[in-house]
């Protein structure tokens, strides 16, 4: 079925009803801004109807999300502002209708996705890194303070800066925000089960001044479980010269993609062995395999594996 | 569709029903306008939008502005539409000087005081003095006018001493000597 998209003509009702609301009734026009913002907002919400999962794909061609996301080939037309037109999943529902669900949906998400932040955050644990600190305990709550889920639902609004082994960078609005927070708790699910003060150690091995830097924590402790499973020893303590050597050897006659599939199937066994059948938390510390694989091999080939991995 | 496409089809309504439906309000005054002048002002409906980018979904201002101005005293028939035209203009300008923080009838109801009060009838003045006082007063954080409903506000931002009482007394005894 060849994909459709909703005619101009039945969104520019909904987009002149939420102009209404937005000005309370008290201005008969908007800025060119605002039209575009709500215009955003619009398909917005009726793409959170149409598209449960922000990748799901139409017919194999990847079709995603709208607002500023990115658009995949042909799949949607594409305005000069880089807004897209929604594609129309079910031909047999109005763009008012579809709205008013997605509208709903957006609200829901928003509430899902705080019940989920203040679960994650009873028991939240920075290591004392202040970007992690700040994105998780300052930032984040501001998102849901100044979320607006009806004239703005596509705006993220805040900087998600404390960088994840899986990104949101396609994904924006509550979209974006519920995966980040769901990343967070992935990762916070993964610290709690190291053995205690391991994560510090490491931490504080790999750079003295980790507190103040903005990488990825998760994958320090990470990638010292995965380098003590390729040598076939215990992770906690320091790799030795012949341990670094061996792992050399390892990496030496191996391509990246065969390095990230012997990875990926370690970080299974480990999930395996720690967290049970945790797919969720398995997909997302498999999202830094293939950097971790590239790192390897350009450590092995450069005899730096000390800055890979501690 | 591009972006500017949609924002122009969003505007492009037909207002000259209710435009020549507002003709009820001026007529009390002798102040009509014919089917070509609605036209005509419509046409500059649409320039006016375009160049201040500025988008109505709905009903168009024009009807607000007959019913705002059609009691001046300094609107006369014979350049009814024209004065039209040009306050028209000058709204869509100064919804954009006040950040939209104005609402339409705020806006109305100081152009129309000022209209008869400080410009007694002048619109070049009412563009280039009063507005861009206020509108810079509004964009500096200044919000009295929502209380007032932006009657009388002007006088707080004049930077000209209109009338002096000690001086009109004055003129006036020196009148009688």
């Amino acid at each position: 079925m060849k994909p459709v998209s909703y005619e101009i003509e039945e969104l520019l009702p909904l987009v002149a009803k939420l102009a209404f609301k937005y000005t309370s009734g008290e201005s008969s026009s908007v800025s060119y801004e605002t039209a575009n913002m709500l215009m955003e907002a619009v398909c917005y919400c009726i793409g959170e109807n149409e598209w449960e999962d922000g990748r799901d794909a139409l017919e194999g061609s990847g079709a995603i999300k709208l607002g500023r996301a990115a658009i995949s080939s042909g799949a949607i037309k594409v305005s000069g502002s880089g807004s897209a037109w929604i594609l129309r999943k079910s031909r047999n529902m109005t763009a008012a209708e579809s709205y008013r669900q997605g509208y709903e949906k957006v609200l829901e998400k928003t509430r899902r996705t705080q019940e989920r932040y203040n679960e994650m955050i009873a028991d939240f644990r920075a290591y004392g890194n202040e970007n992690y600190r700040d994105t998780v305990l300052k930032a984040l709550p501001e998102f849901f303070m100044k979320y607006d889920p009806r004239f703005a639902p596509q705006e993220t609004i805040i900087g998600l800066d404390y960088p994840t082994l899986l990104t949101v960078s396609e994904e924006t609005g509550i979209d974006g925000v519920e995966r980040y927070v769901s990343y967070i708790s992935l990762e916070q699910r993964f610290f709690r089960k190291l053995p205690e003060g391991m994560a510090e150690e490491l931490l504080t091995r790999f750079h003295e001044e980790y507190r103040e830097q903005f990488f990825n924590l998760g994958s320090i402790p990470l990638r010292h479980m995965l380098a003590a499973a390729l040598l076939g020893r215990q992770p906690g303590r320091e790799f030795s010269d012949r341990e670094y050597a061996a792992l050399r050897e390892f990496c030496a006659g191996r391509d990246r993609e065969n390095l990230t599939e012997i990875l990926n199937r370690l970080t299974e066994k480990l999930v395996e062995s720690g967290w049970g059948q945790d797919k969720e938390l398995l997909g997302y510390l498999q999202g830094d395999t293939e950097n971790f694989a590239a790192g390897l091999a350009e450590g092995a080939k450069r005899n730096v594996l000390r800055n890979v991995v501690v | 569709m591009e972006e500017k496409e949609w924002l122009e089809l969003a505007g492009q309504k037909n207002q000259l029903a209710k435009v020549m439906e507002s003709n009820r309000y001026g007529e009390r005054f002798g102040l009509s306008l014919t089917e070509e002048e609605a036209k005509m002002l419509m046409q500059e409906r649409e320039r006016c939008l375009k160049e201040q980018h500025r988008v109505e979904f709905g009903e168009s201002i024009l009807p607000g502005l007959i019913q705002a101005f059609c009691d001046s005293d300094y609107i006369r028939g014979e350049d009814y539409a024209e004065a039209l035209g040009r306050l028209q203009e000058i709204f869509y300008l100064f919804k954009n000087e006040s950040m939209d923080l104005l609402t339409d009838d705020e806006l109305l109801t100081f152009m129309r005081e000022q209209y008869d009060e400080t410009c007694f009838g002048d619109l070049d003045y009412l563009e280039g003095t009063c507005l861009p006082l206020f509108t810079e007063a509004i964009r500096a954080g200044y919000c009295g006018y929502q209380q007032s409903g932006a009657k009388g506000e002007f006088g707080k931002f004049d930077i000209v001493q209109r009338w002096d009482k000690g001086l009109y007394l004055e003129a006036l005894a020196n009148l009688t000597d």
